[in-house]
């Protein structure tokens, strides 16, 4: 059976519903050993900032239950060393590309912005305004709903592009999604890592030299699952849901809470090849159930008449 | 950032691959050891000494893959096989330890930069417990019956206790010469390895400094592969060219060994080790700072580095190791 499996999300038509998630791809060409990247619906790429940041001290990360926790604090390469070294390559993989971004200050949020919009072979933007392991450009925006909305506002000023913005769980995460859809987001995706911590009782000291982190991984994925449902009922604009997918199956979970993509993130690390996986199984389910358009799947939850309020 | 960049004195990044590998041979041995032998693609036998897999027991659990050194890696007809050497430290690698004769693993690499292939005429390896996995494949190679330069070589080998010594008879036979310290005396040298090193080989380094070096503020701190200038010859070389010195173990047993390499004006090579999730240099878990105040990425700038990447290029005191 052929399935259609293209979607839209925000404007930007996709092959198929499967991204790579930010931070957990590189920038997509370090996997073109593994995979066929023209397979995927598009790559997500490492939060870039204007300048390079050298991120964190070390140790960085750390294995939890189910989970990974991590305190990378945003190393990346910079803007003009992505456009210089990496976007030409990157913009022939045959695949959307959509750049990870964030600012110190809604200045540079909309400046990034800007010369994001310039750069050809950039599809469309993610707005990270939800990383917890910086002190500033990560949640201190992205935690209230004002503040999302004047940096999602500024941004949008700036750029005719695709606008996700990514939204952290530690908030009211349903408030801040109305705020940003009010202020010109295209989509939102859920969700970025949870603050979190793990300590070592032998030396009393944090895991992470952070001392917190962001919790990833199979872990959170009900929280994403519930926050997707959540956030889908309350904003009319797209959803993209992320958090813990390593299996088409678990996709689905996000797709029929109302995502119409997805983000595969912490699962590229215990397998190179998980986000093709993950495509696979979208599309044997759909053969599976007869289901010709994947598009079909989206929002299509059964709650058989049960109460969907907080039990 | 996509392909690894060689210098001409760092191999080149290999091909790589994913895959699920089925484990031939899990054959446990004391100290906590057990040995792996698994059959894998073809494109593993490109491997070189000093490179790594990331390896994952199947199932929901452990969540990471664990970074494990290339024991020894041979072809066998159209595919190839890798022993792995591990000690159980944790929850990884304890579940790696409880698989059987034809189950499988989730295996990619190999992985990062490896130890040079500099002709020497003496190599001086020094390996400190689980350390010692990479040296059998570096000890084979270097040996290499198709090689003309055939070095002379000295294993230098520590361990907490005798149970933790291994392969030793192995390595004896193969010509290497092998010298062993155990923390309690049970075998060989009582002490640390780098002690029996710097008895043997006659070198006295200075007293430790303890200077902590506060990392400049203002440096981006991308690890620059820049090649590192030849070390500036010591007034206390002998004539002969110092041995080339390859080191596996925890840091103060690599900082030592430096230490020593340093006061022979000779190079050092020191496989690193940190935590890691990709093993590919994707996640960027496994930073590691440079003695310049730097960051380097152990998957992908090493794990093996000239010592002087991390320890500077001074001597800075014997301490513990
Ligand atoms: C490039 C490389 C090559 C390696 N080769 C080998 C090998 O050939 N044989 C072998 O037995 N081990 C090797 N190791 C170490 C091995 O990866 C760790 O022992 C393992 O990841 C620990 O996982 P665990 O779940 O068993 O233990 P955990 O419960 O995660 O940790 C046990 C203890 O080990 C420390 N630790 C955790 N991860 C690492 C790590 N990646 N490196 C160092 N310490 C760690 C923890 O802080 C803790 O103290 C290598 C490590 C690296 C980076
Ligand atoms: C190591 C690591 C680095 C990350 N870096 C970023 C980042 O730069 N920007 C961002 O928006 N999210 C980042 N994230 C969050 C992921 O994109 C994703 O939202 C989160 O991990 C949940 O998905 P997962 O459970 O599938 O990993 C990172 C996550 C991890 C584990
Ligand atoms: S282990 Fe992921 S970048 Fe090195």
């Amino acid at each position: 059976m052929n399935v259609d499996l293209s979607v839209e999300i925000g404007g930007l038509r996709l092959k198929n519903p499967v991204l790579t998630a930010s931070g957990t791809f590189g920038y997509g060409i370090e996997f073109a050993d593994y995979l066929d990247l023209s397979r995927l619906g598009g790559i997500v790429t490492k939060g870039l900032s204007l300048l390079p940041r050298r991120g964190n001290p070390p140790p960085r990360i750390v294995e939890t239950p189910s989970g990974l926790l991590n305190a990378i604090g945003l190393e990346n390469v910079g803007l003009e060393n992505f456009a210089r070294d990496i976007l030409p390559a990157l913009a022939k993989t045959g695949t959307r590309v959509i750049v990870n971004f964030f600012g110190d200050s809604v200045e540079e949020y909309a400046q990034m912005a800007a010369e994001l919009d310039g750069l050809g072979g950039v599809d469309a933007l993610e707005l990270n305004i939800s990383c917890p392991n910086v002190k500033a450009g990560g949640m201190a925006f992205g935690t209230r709903p004002e503040s999302a909305a004047a940096v999602t506002a500024a941004v949008r000023a700036r750029t005719g592009k695709t606008l996700i913005v990514k939204l952290s769980p530690a908030c009211d995460a349903v408030a801040v999604a109305r705020a940003v859809a009010g202020a010109g987001a295209d989509a939102v995706s859920c969700m970025n890592t949870i603050p979190a911590m793990a300590i070592d009782p032998a030396t009393r000291r944090p895991r992470l030299a952070n001392v917190t982190g962001g919790l990833s991984g199979p872990a959170v994925r009900p929280v994403a699952v519930k926050m997707t449902f959540d956030v889908a009922r309350a904003v009319t604009i797209p959803v993209v849901g992320v958090g813990g997918i390593m299996s088409g199956d678990d996709a689905l979970e996000f797709v029929m809470a109302g995502a119409s993509g997805v983000e595969v993130g912490t699962a590229n690390f215990t397998d190179p090849c998980a986000a093709v996986r993950v495509l696979d199984g979208i599309e044997a389910y759909c053969a599976r159930h007869r289901v010709r358009e994947y598009r079909t799947l989206i929002g299509s939850l059964l709650t058989d008449g049960a109460p969907t309020s907080c039990g | 950032m996509g392909k690894g960049r060689a210098s001409p004195d760092r191999p080149a990044e290999t091909v790589r691959g994913a895959s699920a590998a089925g484990i031939s041979l899990v054959r446990h041995l004391s100290g906590g050891y057990f040995l792996m032998t698994l059959d894998v693609p073809v494109s593993f036998s490109a491997a070189v000494p000093g490179q790594f897999v990331m390896v994952r027991p199947p199932g929901r659990y452990p969540l990471l893959a664990r970074p494990i050194s290339i024991h020894d890696c041979r072809r066998v007809g159209r595919a190839a096989r890798i022993d792995l050497l591990v000690r159980e430290a944790g929850e990884g690698t304890r579940a790696l330890g409880a698989l059987r004769r034809g189950d499988r693993v989730g295996i990619w690499g190999p992985l990062g930069k490896g130890f040079s292939d500099a002709a020497a005429k003496r190599r001086v390896l020094v390996a400190g417990g689980r350390g010692i996995a990479p040296m059998w494949f570096l000890a084979r190679r270097l040996f290499d019956a198709a090689r003309a330069d055939r070095p002379a070589i000295d294993l230098f080998y520590g361990a907490r206790s005798s149970d933790e010594l291994h392969y030793v008879d192995e390595f004896r036979a193969i010509g290497v010469k092998v010298h062993i310290a155990t923390d309690d005396g049970s075998r060989g040298y009582k002490g640390m390895v780098t002690g029996l090193l710097r008895d043997k080989l006659g070198v006295k380094t200075r007293p430790p400094r303890h200077k902590k070096k506060e990392p400049a503020a203002t440096q981006l701190g991308m690890f620059d592969p820049a090649p590192v200038p030849p070390p500036a010859p010591a007034a206390t070389v002998e004539k002969a060219p110092p041995p080339v010195f390859c080191a596996c173990g925890p840091m103060p047993m690599l900082r030592a060994v430096h230490d020593v390499a340093a006061a022979l004006g000779a190079i050092c090579e020191v496989s690193l080790e940190s935590r890691m999730a990709c093993g590919i240099g994707v996640c960027l878990g496994c930073a590691h700072e440079t003695a310049e105040g730097g960051l380097m990425h152990v998957c992908k700038d090493g794990p093996v580095v000239d010592s002087r990447v991390v320890f500077g290029s001074g001597v800075q005191g014997g301490t513990g190791g």
